[in-house]
């Protein structure tokens, strides 16, 4: 657990970089520091191992305060990980990643096998190995940047802006393995972003800062989106806050209706004016048809041209915001619900959707 | 060109001829001297250079000093510098050797704050932030990374010391100066062109040396990464 | 301070009396040091730029460049006394190759200083390669070329004294007479004027690089 006591960091040109804040990062718990530039966050982030010492107050880390350590002692037993990776360009992968190892004392002979399963558990080809750091593109040196913190096996991770160098495909694939291994790991993660999107995606408690080192709020994500604070964090946040806390809604708490369902054998004659979802004898679903949209058709509508469905979303694993996007998308203005073997089980109106926010429940 | 050609074939008679490589005034004789000559001062501006380079440049303080010092050394002409210490003290060797070494360490020291000066911020608060304490950073990362600028230091160095040496010849003292010195003295030309052939060799050697130096010494990530850029 | 001979080091009525002779020797001085370094700038351009287009070129070009600059200067003005004879080209010529040497490598840093967003831009929006080569990438380029020429210039002015062993020194006759008559006043005269002169050089150079670079100046940092 991490504890901020009131920190404040004030400059001798009078710039304030903390104010007074206080907070406590959970154990096994991500927290993620968020805000505008100048706002504070990798200057609070920076306190916890020292590499910035707070003018007022304490930083405790379960309990001590971490001015009772030296400096390097304490850095080696926490992980950082920052922007632009900050590889060393004269060792190899390998030698980059048992960084902290080596310095802790181990062997060639110890530290390369581990650091050699770490290139594997963030997704690297153990190949790479012998590689460096300049042969690497952008996404695999921030893996190997996460590796080299991951390394010695500490408890706490200090993440800043990790994943901002690269490009948003495989920044998503970053924030996805990451956490699957906080999944494995649970360590006490501080990550400090100025993307909103991905701290609610990533964070199990978010901290906003404010220009002047001034935290506004602190929340779960759900919390956050709710009810934020004040103009400055609903402004932070974004203008589609709405639409973002569907994403904490399970599509099964989403209100079904019948879906109006048509057998794909029947005939073109059986369509009506309204919309009718054609399945097949799985009960799949596969169009949509009104008689308007059929013409002169003839015979059964597996000869029909069918209006596509857009995409469906499952009562299982899918948010109430994916089923919102497929009402947006369908064309009868109805999401299709799909169990998992992926037969239809009902359908949702957009009014029905955005109702199940009324009573949200977790969706993690 | 026929002129080339002559001047070659003197000079290709006068290495083959024995007396060069004999006595006082022989070729290996000479180079000994030569060799000596910049070799102590080479390793004491190395010495100083690098000490005060990697302290400087380690801490960032400093530096508009050393810039202003290595231009300033760089003005200073070194005949008028070798003629006043033999017009002041003779033919002392020490002072001039201080004077080699002087005009030495401003390159060392330049290239070396330069090169530690160069090494990625990111690196180094990296390293800082994974716990590794002042010294370790320098000799860890600081330095590998700055190798390259470092050996062009020391490289631009010796070329300094050995072209020194040569002029040093000039009010007596020993070298491969000397064939150049005495044979314009005697008007011989050939011994004037041979001496000068085998300066020549010498700067090549050097060069070998410090290309050999940079392809061993220095990690292939960081000579990848220049060869990227 | 006296030396041993009992002359002492400076006789300060000698140089009042010799101010002609003096700035005579200077000018010359001056020209046999400067113009070497101004053709060594013109034919270094074409040059780095080749160097810089083909690449394959460069490690080759480089590596004799570096060879030249190893070569003492006094053997590299014998070697010449052999064509030129006993005349000012004898010392030109080698302190030209001196700051070809310091040069084409400086261009083709410069040039490479023109990060790839920059050049691609220029492209985009019409710059022809000769055009984009003129207006973009030489004036971006022009510090760390400035910087070179500094260090050609300053190497330059101490390097010509070395040409009095063949009579062609400048102000280095002071230093070899001074020598031959035991008379150090012309010895230091001769060596202190030819420092000064360089850190003159030096200083109008930066002085030059910031006229022609207002936009470094904007951003308030110094080349």
């Amino acid at each position: 657990m991490i504890t901020f006591d009131s920190v404040s960091k004030r400059y001798p040109d009078g710039t304030v970089a903390l104010d007074e804040v206080s907070l406590e990062c959970r154990t096994g718990q991500i927290t993620v520091f968020v805000g505008t530039s100048g706002g504070g966050k990798t200057t609070a982030l920076r306190t916890i191992n020292r590499m910035v010492d707070p003018t007022g107050g304490r930083v405790l880390i379960d309990g001590a305060d971490v001015k009772a350590s030296k400096p390097a002692e304490l850095r080696r037993g926490i992980g950082y990980v920052i922007q632009q990776a900050g590889l060393f360009p004269h060792r190899t992968i390998l030698d980059n990643i048992a960084t902290v190892p080596y310095l802790l004392g181990a062997s060639k002979r110890e530290a390369r096998p581990k650091a050699l399963e770490l290139m594997e558990r963030v997704g690297l080809d153990p190949a790479m190995a012998g590689r460096y750091p300049f042969q690497l593109s952008g996404g695999q040196q921030q893996r190997v940047g996460v590796a080299r913190a991951l390394a010695a096996d500490p408890p706490i991770m200090l993440m800043d802006e990790p994943f901002s160098a690269v490009d948003p495909v495989v920044r998503a694939e970053l924030q996805a393995e990451f956490l699957r291994l906080q999944d494995e790991l649970h360590k006490t993660i501080v990550f400090v972003t100025h993307d909103i999107d991905e701290a609610i995606k990533l964070g199990d408690k978010i901290a906003v800062f404010r220009t002047g080192g001034q935290l506004v709020q602190f929340d779960t994500p759900e919390d956050l989106l709710a009810a934020p604070a004040d103009d400055f964090v609903a402004d932070f946040i974004g203008r589609d806050r709405g639409i973002r806390r569907l994403s904490f809604v399970k599509a099964g708490d989403v209100p079904l209706r019948p879906a109006p369902v048509l057998p794909v054998t029947s005939n073109v004659s059986a369509v009506g004016e309204d919309w009718s979802l054609v399945v097949d004898a799985a009960n799949a679903p596969l169009g949509w048809v009104r008689s308007a949209g059929l013409g002169d058709a003839e015979g059964t509508l597996a000869d029909a041209r069918l209006e596509p469905l857009g995409h469906t979303f499952s009562i299982a694993t899918d948010s109430a915001r994916a089923a919102l996007d497929a009402a947006i998308l369908s064309p009868s203005g109805l999401a299709v619900a799909v169990d998992p073997e992926g037969a239809v089980v009902g359908v949702a109106e957009q009014r029905d959707i955005a109702g199940a926010l009324a009573e949200p429940e977790d969706v993690r | 060109m026929n002129n080339f050609f002559n001047q070659v074939q003197a000079v290709a008679d006068w290495l083959s001829s024995s007396a060069q490589w004999h006595g006082e005034d022989g070729i290996p004789h000479r180079l000994l001297q030569h060799l000596a000559y910049s070799g102590i001062s080479l390793f004491f501006a190395a010495l100083i250079g690098l000490s005060l380079g990697l302290l400087i440049g380690h801490t960032g303080r400093g530096g508009f000093l050393v810039v202003s010092l290595a231009n300033f050394a760089r003005a200073i002409p070194t005949l008028g510098l070798v003629v006043l210490i033999f017009n002041q003290v003779g033919l002392v060797l020490t002072p001039v050797v201080i004077a080699l070494t002087a005009l030495a360490v401003p390159p060392i020291l330049l290239n070396t704050f330069e090169g530690l000066r160069g090494v990625d911020p990111d690196a180094r608060d990296a390293a800082r932030g994974m716990g590794m304490t002042g010294w370790a950073v320098l000799w860890k990362v600081e330095v590998p990374i700055a190798l390259p600028l470092i050996l062009l230091g020391l490289r631009t160095a010796a070329v300094q010391v050995v072209a020194t040496a040569t002029i040093a010849a000039y009010v007596g003292f020993g070298g491969l100066g000397r064939y150049i010195v005495d044979g314009l003295a005697r008007n011989d030309y050939d011994l004037v062109i041979g001496g000068s052939a085998v300066l020549v060799v010498v700067a090549i050697v050097v060069q070998l040396v410090f290309t050999a130096l940079r392809r061993f010494i220095v990690s292939p990530g960081i000579l990848g990464q220049a060869r990227r850029s | 301070m006296i030396a041993a001979s009992g002359e002492p080091l400076v006789r300060w009525y000698w140089i009042g009396d010799h101010g002609s002779q003096i700035w005579g020797y200077t000018q010359t001085h001056m020209r046999v040091a400067l113009l070497p370094v101004l053709f060594g700038l013109v034919i270094s351009l074409p040059i780095g730029i080749l160097c810089s287009r083909f690449n394959k070129a460069y490690p080759a070009v480089l590596a004799t460049a570096n060879t030249i600059y190893a070569i003492p200067s006094l053997a590299l003005f014998m070697i010449f006394v052999q064509y030129t004879g006993l005349n000012e080209s004898t010392v030109m010529i080698p302190l030209t190759l001196y700051s070809l040497s310091v040069l084409i490598p400086n261009v083709v840093d410069g040039l490479a200083s023109v990060s790839d967003p920059v050049r691609q831009a220029a492209t985009a929006m019409g710059f022809g390669p000769l055009r984009r080569l003129l207006q973009v990438e030489l004036p971006i380029a022009v510090p760390i070329v400035i910087a070179g020429v500094r260090i050609a210039a300053v190497s330059s002015i101490s390097l010509v004294a070395v040409g009095e062993l063949i009579g062609q020194g400048g102000l280095g006759y002071y230093i070899v007479n001074g020598n031959q008559i035991n008379f150090p006043t012309e010895i230091i005269v001769a060596t202190v004027l030819i420092v000064l002169l360089a850190l003159l050089t030096d200083t109008i150079l930066v002085i030059l690089q910031r006229l022609l670079t207002p936009w470094a100046r904007a951003r308030g940092r110094t080349a």
